[in-house]
């Protein structure tokens, strides 16, 4: 493991990039994508067994975190959508330049699989494998969830009065301004088609409504689109306080068997 | 003034003596003569990684670069991006040899000589346990510590139950939605308080604990007589309140009494600090006790 700052000098993002086994390097990277807010908390634990495992396959891992997230630089209360997309950017070129790496795949979880899907559009990176963890598929109903778990933590505390600010939300600890609560209300699980010919897969708890309606979009225009359907739970949610360090490592083993058949 | 605004100088470290520690290490840019010497380590909250509960850590030693001093936040053996260490002793010598060793890179790297250690929850036991071994720690700021044992947590665990829901319930009186939770059944206090009596079997008596509170008490004597100075820093709304109020008596608040130990509640805020402007005023806390704390040493 090798954690680095990379970056400018108004934005500067922690980076931990995991080498292959030297053995088996494919000289194939994946970047990894975490969840926002709390739930990136939540799953930090999930994300570093997933990239020790994509490690010893070989690849090339590259985990950061978001501008105001985490360990980088910034601060919650004025982060965007675009913020987090051009970081997804930074990264890839990060690894791409300082690896002499030929192809990337990456994984999102949650808020992180809508940024990725957002970042191919905008991208080159046709045919990349990308790997949609527990995706958000509806932003009006990950905000409302949010909200209602952040009323539900604090009711029957001694901080269930605490006035918010009216600058921004608050939601689970964390600060969502007017702007990013608007981006992200605005997502819908036709927002989450990623370019033509690339290679998804999809690991959801449950298929619900919409990541059927997610596969079935996806599979037109997209060369591989695989679903797969976890009993793992919610490792994510604050509502798991005693599943804090729980590791999906069933999802964690499929997601790392499906990206070493799609990248070579 | 945001904290983006401040000019960011972070270092990471991984490597650290003989061990693999993840570390983020805040350098001011520039610092007032009394606070060069000093660094405030940040130890992790229970299994959050060193980022700390609601990103607080981040902020915090941002903020307090901002005034002039240096931090360190760390993840000890085992917890975020840190390693276990398979050195064969138990978890809390393993802790205990991480911070040595952190202490000493940062006493040889950035030429630091006074360690103030500030950790939430189980961060605030184990810099407890660190500042006993290691004379170089010169403040402690505990916050939500429970400092004991867990045999003696659940043997005190029902009278701290039954203070935290009076307390609560006394707070809300005129509070209507209290009450209605509390009439149709809803209220989380009701409940975590009959499924306390019902499991009485899986508690523990007071009698069969290994480390008694009186034996907490002689710790924090030895350390004052150190001249380590210790701030004590509760959430209302954190059961550790209660517990701290229950267990320890007329010693410690002797020591509170006469100023050498300084116990300070945050008013309605909750184990975490959920609300950010409970967040905000427990940075504030936290940074005047540094602060204090760093003037103290210019003085000696």
């Amino acid at each position: 493991m090798e954690p680095f700052f990379f970056g400018n000098s108004s934005k500067q993002l922690l980076g931990i990039y995991h080498p292959p086994k030297h053995s088996v390097s494919t000289f194939s990277g994946i970047i990894l994508c975490h969840a926002w807010g709390q739930e990136y908390i939540r799953s930090y634990r999930a994300m570093l067994i997933l990239a020790e495992h994509l490690c010893r396959k070989g690849f090339h891992v590259l985990r950061f975190d978001y501008t105001g997230c985490g360990d980088s630089s910034g601060d919650c209360f004025d982060v965007t959508i675009e913020d987090c997309i051009s970081d997804i950017s930074m990264a890839a070129n990060q690894l791409r330049d300082g690896c002499h790496i030929r192809k990337i795949g990456f994984v999102g979880l949650r808020l992180g699989a809508y940024l990725v899907t957002q970042y191919a559009k905008r991208s080159d990176i046709w045919s990349s494998p990308l790997v949609l963890w527990q995706t958000v598929t509806n932003g009006a109903h990950y905000l409302a969830d949010l909200t209602q778990q952040h009323a539900d933590s604090l009711s029957g505390t001694f901080a269930e009065r605490v006035l918010n600010s009216s600058a921004y939300l608050e939601m689970l600890g964390f600060p969502v301004s007017r702007a990013l609560f608007d981006s992200l209300s605005g997502i819908n699980y036709e927002s989450l088609c990623p370019p033509k010919d690339s290679k998804v897969l999809i690991v959801n708890e449950r298929p619900c409504h919409d990541i059927l309606l997610l596969r079935d979009l996806i599979s037109h225009n997209c060369a591989i689109t695989d679903l797969l359907t976890t009993k793992t739970g919610t490792f994510w949610r604050k509502s798991n306080a005693r599943r804090l360090s729980s590791v999906p490592i069933r999802d964690i083993e499929e997601i790392v068997q499906w990206l070493t058949q799609n990248m070579r | 003034m945001a904290y983006s605004e401040y000019a960011l100088n972070e270092q990471v470290i991984y490597n650290v003596g003989s061990r693999r520690l993840f570390a983020v290490i805040t350098t001011p840019v520039s610092s007032p003569r009394a606070f060069e010497m000093t660094c405030v380590i940040l130890l992790n909250a229970g299994a959050i990684h060193r980022i700390g509960p609601n990103r607080i850590y981040v902020k915090l030693s941002r903020r307090l670069a901002s005034e002039g001093i240096m931090t360190c936040r760390v993840d000890l053996s085992g917890q975020g991006d840190s390693p276990f260490t398979t050195s064969g002793s138990c978890l809390s010598n393993v802790h205990l040899e991480d911070m040595r060793c952190i202490m000493d890179y940062i006493e040889s790297e950035k030429a630091v000589s006074h360690f103030i250690l500030a950790g939430i929850c189980s961060g605030a036991d184990n810099a407890l346990c660190v500042a006993i071994s290691d004379p170089r720690v010169q403040s402690l700021i505990l916050i939500n510590g429970g400092f004991l044992p867990d045999d003696i947590l659940k043997a005190y665990q029902r009278q701290v139950q039954l203070r935290s829901v009076l307390r609560y319930y006394l707070k809300n009186m005129c509070y209507l939605k209290c009450w209605k939770r509390f009439v149709t059944g809803q209220s989380s206090h009701v409940r975590s308080i009959i499924e306390l009596w019902k499991g009485n079997k899986a508690l523990c008596s007071k009698s069969d604990v290994r480390e008694k509170p009186e034996d907490i008490e002689y710790k924090w004597a030895q350390l004052i007589k150190r001249k380590v100075s210790i701030y004590l820093i509760f959430a209302e709304g954190s059961t550790s309140l209660d517990l701290f109020n229950v267990v320890f008596h007329k010693k410690v608040r002797k020591l509170i009494r006469s100023g050498v130990m300084v116990k300070t509640i945050i008013s309605s805020a909750d184990h975490v600090f959920t609300p950010i402007a409970k967040q905000e005023e427990l940075i504030r806390r936290i940074v005047e006790c540094a602060s204090m704390t760093c003037m103290r040493f210019s003085k000696h």
